[in-house]
């Protein structure tokens, strides 16, 4: 038998060049992170914010490297808070309507109000945003916002149709209608449909126990309940011909990808999402987090944000909607986001069709998310 | 002091052997206390600790137990995982047996190698990969469904129903309960089975009453471990099965996602945890029952 | 052990049939992994190696294989360990 051991001149090199070979193919993206050092900013934030499609040019523009960790919900970002000691995350990206238990729970430094556009906004009210302020105090900036309603199916629910939260209750669509995994959504868009309008999240007994039975009365309908990836999956092969407590954020992209979804703010009203950027009590970066907010509200941020992989997002400033119409006017088209147009989201909040959302007034999250296991279950 | 006796030297012995074994053996117990059992305890101190402002807080109450096991959705999601997770256990031994009795009687040895070796295979890759695979063939408009309905049958939905649970349940056990199966019956005394051949006992009758009782031991096993694997599975009901409705690891997810109640949670695991060790005791126990006659 | 045939090839069409289920997924996610569409559906889009590209390319990727590969021997032998100690003569 003869031996093989003279390939590479020897059977010891062999396995020596089989070491270094490896451990320079798992070393090279090392190579030239290693001249760089960049500055580790950690952020904590729904999907999406810290990919490359969104933070690469201030990546590479102002030599740091984001660490995001991504949650599903406020209440879930307020969680993973609280375990963590101050300081973990530099940067937070939290729903409106939890700053203020942010806040509450001093895990976010106070803001320089001066430092950010706010006559840049679109909206007045943008500039007072609820929550954000406090003692004439500013605690977290506003970047994007976006619209929840009624997410369907073009070949199975017409347009008409798509105008009034009664559609998830077509006989045509039983066992297709999805909810998104949290209760906040769906729940006021039950809340809506039972008429609560403005008052949607400030249920006294007799309404919760309605909207308790108004959502009970959909369970039939229902198909399942989707986190972040199963929602896109079932909307995309056709599964869930309708879904609750989403909106454009999710229909956008699959749109985007050609699949025949839309969403609309029905007739009983839609529910706006905001997301704000905050500074983390007891982080050492605080200047270049600073920064990077100011980054996403001017011009290029807020287009990097409307365009946003993951989910859309509307702007929020004058020159970013302008921005946008220039650089992607398909999007703005779209999406709405060009002045005058029927669906101009911010005519849509003006007209009072829109209400942001909010944490349950009368009763705690926790009686919300007990009442959406028991839901599960009926 | 030469008047040691035999029997002093052999206990003097035996004493040097054990303090020998007790220095191997001391480190696995360390171990084990530290990582397996010191976790265990505190999770169920962790289930009479209270939760405020998001921060749990050690206390000593029995509101999480009283309000769990109170609740209906707690006792339908226990007895529907139960349920769920029996008949993952069925299903997947018997479609398992004829596999594994093919592997262990009717293949060479090296064909029953190889196909151990492919057995393993499935290991190496994510289960969480593969269960999203299963979302395009069983899809209504997936790979199943587009084949049906050029012979004309309508399409099934499959997604989303107890039926995707299961199917997702053997996804993750199957591989497991076919080597289980094969070693058990590879190993009975085969000279027996050919003994009641020879006397004219017919093929099926053979398994029943002579390979079946000989293998008993390392079936029960295996079903032992499909069980507890897919009682304690989330993935499976919760993407093939549309968390509809949710089994316990849901419940679990559920009460931690949203209010962080870690103590509620943990009072959910400690009641799959004592079921399970029920299951595994009595599973040992009927195992290794000696046959008396 | 009598022969008989038809279920001798029975049984390796059912083997061979369950061999297909435990492998089903596994090669559909490979053939999935060359699909130019961002989301699994069929009828499938065009061949692609993009995604092997953005996988090779990304850092965080390159981070999780070496924690895996360090620490995954250290546990396997934290196991093994006591099951060799059994095995020794004594």
């Amino acid at each position: 038998m003869k031996s093989t051991a003279n390939l590479f001149g020897s059977k010891l090199s062999r396995r020596k060049a089989l070491t270094y070979g490896a451990a320079t193919a798992l070393s090279t993206p090392f190579i030239s992170r290693a001249w760089a050092a960049p500055t580790e900013i950690n952020m904590l934030a729904w999907y999406g914010h810290g990919e490359p499609d969104v933070v690469a040019e201030f990546e590479a523009a102002n030599n740091v490297k984001f660490k995001p960790k991504y949650y599903a919900g406020g209440d879930n970002m307020l969680g993973l808070i609280a375990q963590s000691p101050p300081g973990t995350y530099d940067v937070i990206l939290s729903d409106g309507e939890f700053v203020q238990q942010l806040n509450a729970a001093g895990y976010i430094e106070e803001l320089n109000a001066a430092d950010y556009p706010f006559d840049d906004m679109l909206y007045e009210d943008f500039t007072k945003f609820p929550g954000h302020w406090k003692d004439g105090k500013l605690y977290s900036m506003m970047v994007r916002c976006g619209h929840l309603g009624v997410s369907y199916n073009k070949n199975a629910i017409t347009a008409e149709e798509a105008m009034s939260y009664e559609c998830f209750w077509k006989p045509e669509v039983k066992g297709k209608v999805g909810h998104f995994d949290w209760h906040l959504p769906s729940l006021g868009m039950m809340s809506l449909y039972n008429g609560n309008g403005a008052g949607l999240w400030d249920l006294s007994d007799g309404k919760w126990d309605a909207v308790q039975e108004t959502t009970l009365s959909l369970r039939p309908q229902v198909g399942g309940y989707f986190d972040y990836g199963g929602t896109f999956n079932s909307l995309k092969n056709g599964e869930m011909l309708a879904m609750c407590g989403i909106g454009d954020w999710i229909t956008g992209v699959l749109e985007k990808d050609g699949a025949p979804v839309g969403s609309v703010v029905p007739k009983e009203g839609g529910i706006q999402w905001t997301e704000s950027y905050c500074i983390g009590k007891g982080t050492e970066k605080a200047d270049i987090v600073k920064k990077f907010i100011q980054y996403m509200l001017s011009a290029e941020g807020q287009v990097k944000s409307a365009q946003m992989a993951a989910y859309p997002g509307f702007a929020i400033t004058k020159s970013g909607r302008a921005r946008l119409i220039e650089v992607d006017r398909a999007e703005a088209e779209r999406t709405g986001q060009i002045d005058g147009m029927a669906n101009d989201p911010i005519t849509l909040v003006k007209e009072g069709r829109i209400h942001y959302r909010n944490i349950p007034v009368q009763q705690t999250l926790e009686d919300w998310n007990d009442f959406w296991s028991e839901y599960k279950n009926a | 002091m030469s008047d040691s006796t035999p029997a002093k030297a052999a206990s003097s012995a035996a004493r040097q052997s054990s303090v020998f074994k007790l220095t191997f053996r001391l480190p696995i117990i360390i171990w084990q206390s530290l990582f397996f059992i010191g976790p265990l305890c505190f999770m169920v101190a962790m289930s009479f600790f209270i939760v405020r402002n998001y921060r749990m807080q050690e206390d000593f109450v029995m509101k999480n137990w009283l309000k769990m096991l109170g609740r209906d959705y707690f006792w339908d999601s226990y007895f529907l995982t139960w349920g769920l997770a029996g008949i993952g256990t069925v299903v997947t031994m018997l479609v398992a047996f004829p596999a594994a009795y093919t592997l262990a009687f009717k293949v060479s040895e090296t064909v029953r190698r190889w196909a151990i070796f492919m057995l393993i295979i499935p290991f190496f890759t994510s289960y969480l990969v593969r269960i999203f695979s299963w979302y395009v063939i069983l899809a209504e408009s997936g790979v199943i469904n587009a084949g049906l309905s050029y012979l004309g049958l309508g399409p099934f939905v499959m997604l989303n129903t107890k039926f995707g649970t299961v199917v997702g349940y053997m996804t993750l056990t199957l591989p497991l309960v076919i080597i289980l199966q094969t070693f058990a019956l590879a190993n009975i005394d085969k000279s027996l089975v050919e003994a009641a051949f020879n006397l004219g006992c017919r093929p099926f009758r053979t398994i029943y009453r002579v390979i079946l009782p000989m293998a008993r031991t390392g079936l029960i096993i295996a079903a032992v471990f499909c069980f507890i694997l897919s009682f304690g599975d989330f993935v499976s009901p919760y993407y093939l099965g549309g968390s509809k409705p949710p089994t316990l690891p849901i419940l679990i997810v559920d009460t931690v996602k949203s209010g962080q109640q870690w103590p509620r949670a943990a009072v959910v695991a400690v009641v799959m945890m004592v079921t399970l060790f029920v299951v595994a005791f009595a599973g040992i126990m009927a195992a290794y029952r000696r046959r008396f006659g | 052990m009598s022969d008989n045939r038809p279920l001798r090839w029975f049984l390796y069409g059912y083997l061979a049939l369950v061999f297909t289920f435990v492998f089903a997924p596994i090669l559909f996610s490979v053939i999935f992994s060359f699909n130019s569409d961002r989301f699994p559906t069929i009828p499938l889009g065009s061949f692609t190696l993009k995604w092997y590209q953005t996988v090779w390319n990304d850092p965080d990727v390159w981070e999780a294989a070496r924690t895996s590969l360090t620490v995954s021997p250290k546990s396997h032998l934290r196991s093994v360990h006591p099951i060799l100690r059994r095995l020794h003569p004594c």
